[in-house]
């Protein structure tokens, strides 16, 4: 395996470094953030595997094949802090993959660098568009389908999903993820079609689409089981943090009608009174029950999500959620439920006996 | 026990605040009477059933003092901070009659300590490894004059622009303008630093009190010339990043003050910030005059006409237009967020110490805001060594235990806005109690301001 570096880490980023894919001959071995976001010098655990972030690009690039360009939640000036290293990439013979989100004129520039060895893995458009002449069916998905949403961005889905995966499969089941996070494509995982995005197509026609997409997937590798990740909220968190009110989760859930639902929240002081409100405000949205409430080590933090009308969280730690949560039968803590069951036991039993 | 009530009135109608809902309901007359006095009217016992019936007039207090935060302190002192405020000196070009730093308050004095490099530096890289979670930072350079200290000034935005690549920074300072030179103007337009400069009004009544080191001479002349070379040079930065801040002696100049600012081409387009003599850690009592009163409460009801609609911006005095910042009250009365007060709370008043702001001195000492009296330990929260001590964090945040017998029963408990800048040396449930009465006739004021936009029909 070659080794490359990622640009710009952070924290988001973490579930997919001991990620490893027979067809991608790469492995993480460097993480470079900017200095300003704090991180340089954390040692990050991952599995067997250990890393400290750098803040220093070219001495990483320099024990590394290639540069990752991710897709981040943190703001970075694609002119100013992006770009400049793409180019050191090329001007030293090194690979990049981008899976950033790109602007028509920053897809326009690095598209005709591709011949310098820059590859975008952020498809622009996808060929699941149907043709809509008469057709307004959409058809069941025969196998069981696993939703991991949650409250809102940042609250641990993509841990979730990857952990979960990961479980499965060490019990022999063949999965397919549909990632809610698009920095999958790197490792040739499926992202959320980009045309679910689109403000210019309207929702019926996402809604077929996504369901003949996923069909497509049902009978092309005939996995045991789906499993999607839905990006941002299942609804509104209040008033002024709506998110996109769940639209995106709505057209999701009625594309492939969930058989399970994991939701992930933040740490609230009274989970096991607040569940039904949760959970009624959710299965009006995805038209079933939450399944497992995961609650991940983090915090609302109101008055600075009020300020920026965006979601802000406070990162706690496992201790604080050990000790002010106790798992029950569907509510599960960082993953881990009532005899340290893990999501993917409680899945399997779950459906197994009912569905 | 009584019902947990506030009763008030304006020229509009008869007003009850239920402090469990934190809501503000009009009441008629009678009930109001029957709160105030005692004399219980037909209707009235109906009236107050249909309220109990919806929720109102719990008599519930708060049963244990505690703030929602203190769980998460230390938490939020890993990846939350975003502000540092940087002391860069103690000495300054003016003496001020009235600065906190004169001598007639019971504070530190002025004197020639400056902040070094080194220091300056920890502080920004402890802001930064530690604003993980926060999505810009901001530095503010204080003083004494900070401008005392460019040569500092421009290194530490060096360093900031080095250091903290990938974020977003905002940098701000508050100067006597005095020096404000021509490569000093032209870094800071560069670097989008945003001025809060002092002007008090006009040239007799500044220089009355502003006045340089060692001379009789005020300094109004100096920034009025510095000013037009800003604005004639920097259009764009004069308009966008500079704000002044004008002290007004309550006892004497508001009327000229105000016509001053009103008028005055280098102010008028400008935020102004109006601000009294500071009443804090001084045993000084000042009083506003007759005269001042007639006029400040004229200029009130011409800022209540303005945020009502019914006056234009040119009409309105400049100190009042955005004198009334009711968005967060409106935010909270209007919010059904709660049926009443938890078992175990904290009164409003204390921000989360070093999260909203940590001011940084010259030794490398860390404090709240640079508002608290910085001779008192108790408000000091770590330094730039070992960093916030969360215990000493955790115990000015939990302010309310010094008064809790007192804020529990008290109808200001949701909105008080008594913090550890207001602690000076003393016994310090008796500090602050003396703060009460007068916090509680602004709030007071605010709520009835609050009722007439309502009454009139005003978005706020």
């Amino acid at each position: 395996m070659d080794n490359i570096l990622v640009y710009p880490y952070d924290e988001n980023f973490y579930p997919f470094l001991g990620m490893e894919d027979i067809s991608v001959p790469y492995s993480i071995h460097r993480i470079v953030s900017p200095s300003g976001w704090g991180l340089t010098g954390l040692k990050v655990q991952r599995g067997d595997k250990e890393f400290i972030v750098e803040e220093d690009f070219e001495k990483s690039l320099k024990q590394c094949k290639g540069a990752l360009i991710i897709d981040t939640q943190r703001k970075l000036s694609f002119a100013k802090n992006i770009l400049p290293w793409i180019y050191e990439c090329i001007k030293n013979n090194k690979k990049v993959w981008v899976t950033r989100f790109l602007n028509p004129h920053e897809r326009k520039l690095l598209e005709e660098l591709e011949r310098f060895g820059v590859q975008i893995l952020r498809e622009d458009k996808e060929n699941y568009i149907t043709e809509m002449s008469n057709v307004f069916k959409i058809k069941k998905i025969s196998i069981p389908v696993i939703i991991v949403c949650g409250e809102s961005e940042n609250v641990g889905k993509l841990l979730t999903q990857i952990n979960l995966i990961n479980e499965l499969k060490k019990l022999e089941y063949k999965i397919t993820w549909i990632s809610s996070n698009c920095n999958a494509a790197f490792w040739g995982k499926l992202c959320i079609p980009q045309f679910m995005y689109d403000d210019n197509i309207p929702s019926y026609q996402k809604i077929i689409s996504l369901n003949a997409f996923v069909k497509k997937i049902e009978s092309v590798e005939k996995p045991e089981a789906i499993i999607m990740g839905i990006p941002g909220g299942v609804g509104k968190i209040a008033d002024n943090m709506v998110g996109d009110f769940g639209c995106l989760a709505f057209q999701v859930a009625e594309a492939l009608k969930p058989d399970y639902i994991i939701y992930n929240m933040s740490y609230i002081r009274d989970i096991a009174e607040s569940r039904s409100v949760i959970n009624n405000a959710v299965s009006r949205i995805l038209g079933e029950n939450v399944d497992i409430f995961n609650i991940v080590p983090k915090f609302l933090d109101i008055e600075e999500s009020e300020n920026t009308l965006n979601t802000n969280y406070l990162s706690l730690s496992e201790r604080f959620l050990k000790q002010h949560i106790v798992p029950n039968e569907n509510i599960f803590v960082n993953g881990v439920g009532k005899s340290e069951q893990t999501i993917a036991a409680a899945i399997v039993g779950g459906l197994g006996s009912d569905k | 026990m009584e019902s947990f009530v506030h009763i008030f009135k304006t020229v509009l109608g008869y007003y009850l605040y239920d402090v469990n809902r934190d809501k503000i309901l009009g009441i008629p007359e009678e009930v109001y009477c029957y709160f105030d006095k005692g004399i219980k009217t037909n209707g009235v016992e109906e009236y107050l059933s249909e309220m109990k019936e919806q929720g109102y007039l719990s008599e519930k207090r708060v049963l244990r003092s505690e703030h929602p935060a203190s769980d998460f302190l230390e938490y939020y002192y890993k990846s939350k901070i975003n502000y540092l405020v940087i002391q860069l000196t103690q000495n300054c070009n003016l003496r001020c009659d009235y600065c906190v730093y004169s001598g007639d308050y019971k504070t530190r004095g002025h004197n020639k300590k400056r902040i070094s490099f080194e220091i300056a530096k920890k502080g920004m890289d402890y802001l930064i490894s530690h604003s993980r979670e926060s999505k810009r930072l901001m530095v503010g350079f204080y003083g004494g004059e900070p401008l005392l200290e460019f040569r500092l000034i421009k290194k530490c935005v060096d360093y900031m622009k080095a250091k903290a690549e990938g974020k977003e920074i905002s940098y701000s300072l508050t100067t006597n303008g005095t020096l404000l030179s021509e490569e000093i103007v032209e870094f800071f337009n560069e670097n989008n630093v945003r001025m809060v400069i002092s002007l008090d009004g006009p040239k007799d009544i500044h220089d009355k009190s502003r006045k340089y080191l060692g001379s009789n001479e005020g300094s109004y002349e100096t920034i009025i010339r510095n000013l037009k070379r800003i604005k004639e040079e920097y259009p764009d930065y004069y308009r966008e990043s500079i704000t002044f801040n004008t002290v007004v002696d309550p006892e004497k100049d508001y009327d000229e003050v105000t016509e001053y600012i009103n008028h005055e081409p280098l102010m008028k387009n400008n935020m102004v910030q109006f601000s009294a003599i500071s009443g804090e850690y001084t045993n000084k009592k000042r009083t506003i005059s007759e005269k001042n009163r007639n006029v400040l409460n004229y200029d009130r009801f011409l800022g209540l006409l303005y945020k009502a609609g019914r006056l234009n911006e040119i009409e309105t005095p400049v100190l009042m237009r955005n004198a009334w910042d009711m968005e967060i009250l409106e935010t909270y009365l209007e919010r059904d967020y709660r049926d009443e007060l938890p078992d175990v709370f904290h009164r409003g008043g204390p921000c989360i110490p070093g999260v909203k702001k940590i001011f940084m001195t010259v030794e490398g000492f860390f404090y709240p805001c640079e508002k608290v009296c910085e001779t008192l330990s108790q408000v000091c929260i770590g330094n730039v060594e070992s960093g916030i001590d969360v215990e000493k964090a955790k115990k000015l945040l939990n302010i309310e235990h010094y008064t809790e017998e007192k804020c529990r029963n008290c109808w200001a408990y949701n909105h008080c806005n008594i913090c550890c800048a207001s602690m000076e040396e003393g016994e310090m449930s008796t500090v602050i109690s003396k703060k009460c009465s007068d916090r509680k006739r602004v709030l007071e004021e605010k709520f009835k301001d609050y009722c007439i936009l309502k009454s009139i029909g005003e978005r706020i």
